[in-house]
């Protein structure tokens, strides 16, 4: 989880309890490193055997720029082959403090500064999407959150684009994000997805289709905006 | 003659930017070295260091040269304050201005602005490029083995204008520049005692060279911890195309 407070660096809590499941080695050495594009930190948390959170998580040495910062774990051998890695994770997105208890979202919203875009989807080879919106244009965040018109605007879109990654011959289909999003796909499409369709557009439509009946914002709206109804007295 | 450490304001960096800016059109003009001293653009360090142009009575011959006067002079201070100290980096720019962006025929040209001053957030990929912060860092980081990355392949006549080859590629990643290990191992492979230059071929991008040793070293991060303090890990764990050079 990550906290912040007005003006000051970011500063992170780590809940690493979870590795002592995996059966490694007690004296192997724990390490967090968080990044944002190029730049990281590093940050020693002791052994398997005696995981121990540093008293300064500081992220004062990262960018600030205008992207998010992710995290990822080593457990590094140091008896055996030192410096091999025992166990990674990558791509690990921190909980805001106020949704800590909430699922993680499969595709998380940023906000920032796109000049006249109101919004994008980054997405790459190596990184999970993520939904940017301007952060210049006045709650359009809240509205991307909470408002069904703008959902039903933006997320046919967003959702089109990354499915174009997602259906990538050159995706790594052993990465997190992918195994998500190839979940949530057949959920929405109720079969298997067939990554060698041959047509591709005709596949992402039946998806989209499946993710419209589903959040219903056609039917959000008109229940939004029906004339209340007058009760006889 | 020394002069005391100070920081360029805001107002005084956004004097200096505009200049940058004004020498793009005209490379004449003269840097406005008044900054340096004007009470309204510049604040003394609040730190008793101070510096000199030609120190050694000449002008610096390497990044090399000048990231140890830098890391001497600034010593006491803490490492991470004052890496991210804008005003004293943008002071110290204007102040070596005239070896950072030599005058060749009258005329100055000057490179992208995030050399001379950084910006205002951090981001790395920007504040690792600044023209005194560099070598500072470096040589603040990795002691020794500086060298490798602050001594340019072939000798240059202006030699604090450019970041050099070796320390672009090198320098571009956080996680390796940081690394004492990388750079250790980067000094090893591609430095030459005789010499005391890097080895000439060491700037190509042909098997072997540092540009390929960036993109080796991002694989192995996903099997090896290249921060690991572990001796001679990065070499030993090396492909065959770097054999030339071990």
């Amino acid at each position: 989880m990550v906290e912040q407070r007005d003006g000051e660096a970011p500063s992170f809590v780590a809940d690493l309890s979870r590795l002592a499941a995996f059966g490694l080695p007690n004296e192997a050495q724990v390490i967090v490193e968080a990044y944002v594009r190029t730049s990281s930190m590093r940050f020693d948390f002791g052994t398997i055997g005696a995981v121990l959170q540093p008293a300064d998580t500081v992220l004062a040495e990262i960018d600030r720029a205008d992207a998010a910062v992710s995290f990822r774990v080593k457990v590094v051998d140091s008896t055996g082959r030192r410096g091999r890695l025992l166990a990674f994770g990558d791509q690990i997105r921190p909980r805001e403090e106020h949704d800590q208890h909430e699922p993680y979202p499969i595709l998380p919203l940023d906000e920032r500064d796109l000049g006249q875009r109101l919004w994008t989807i980054e997405a790459g080879a190596d990184s999970s999407p993520r939904l940017v919106v301007n952060r210049r244009v006045p709650r359009l965040g809240e509205q991307i959150r909470q408002d069904p018109l703008v959902q039903g605007l933006v997320f046919p879109g967003a959702v089109r684009a990354v499915l174009q990654y997602l259906l990538r011959d050159d995706v790594n289909t052993e990465q997190e994000w992918v195994g998500d999003w190839t979940e949530f796909v057949e959920s929405l499409l109720g079969q298997p997805l067939d990554r060698s369709a041959e047509d591709i557009d005709e596949l992402v439509d039946r998806v989209l289709e499946g993710l419209a009946d589903r959040e219903g914002w056609v039917q959000r709206l008109i229940d939004n905006t029906a004339e209340p109804e007058v009760l006889d007295e | 003659m020394s002069d005391p450490v100070r920081r360029l304001s805001l107002a005084g960096r956004v004097s200096f930017s505009e200049y940058i800016d004004a020498l793009r059109l005209d490379g004449t003009l003269p840097p406005p070295l008044d900054l340096l001293t004007d009470a309204t653009k510049s604040a003394e360090a609040g730190f008793p260091a101070t510096v000199e142009r030609e120190p050694l009575g000449r002008k610096f011959e390497t990044r090399l040269e000048f990231g140890r006067y830098l890391v001497d002079r600034l010593a006491p201070q803490n490492r991470v304050d004052l890496s991210f100290d804008i005003g004293l980096w943008a002071w110290l720019a204007l102040y070596y201005f005239d070896q950072l962006c030599p005058s060749s025929d009258g005329r100055r040209k000057a490179e992208e602005t995030p050399r001379y001053i950084l910006p205002e957030r951090f981001q790395y990929t920007r504040y690792y490029r600044h023209l005194v912060r560099g070598p500072w860092l470096t040589c603040a980081i990795h002691g020794e083995a500086s060298r490798v990355l602050l001594i340019p392949i072939r000798r240059s006549e202006h030699p604090l204008a450019s970041v050099g080859e070796i320390y672009a590629q090198v320098a571009g990643r956080q996680g390796v520049f940081r690394s004492k290990e990388v750079v250790a191992a980067v000094d090893r492979l591609y430095f030459d005692e005789g010499s005391g230059r890097p080895r000439s071929g060491a700037g190509g991008s042909e098997a072997g060279s540092p540009r390929r040793l960036s993109k080796v070293l991002k694989q192995f991060e996903l099997t090896f911890d290249l921060e690991s303090e572990e001796p001679n890990l990065i070499t030993s764990i090396l492909p065959q195309e770097f054999s030339r050079w071990r």
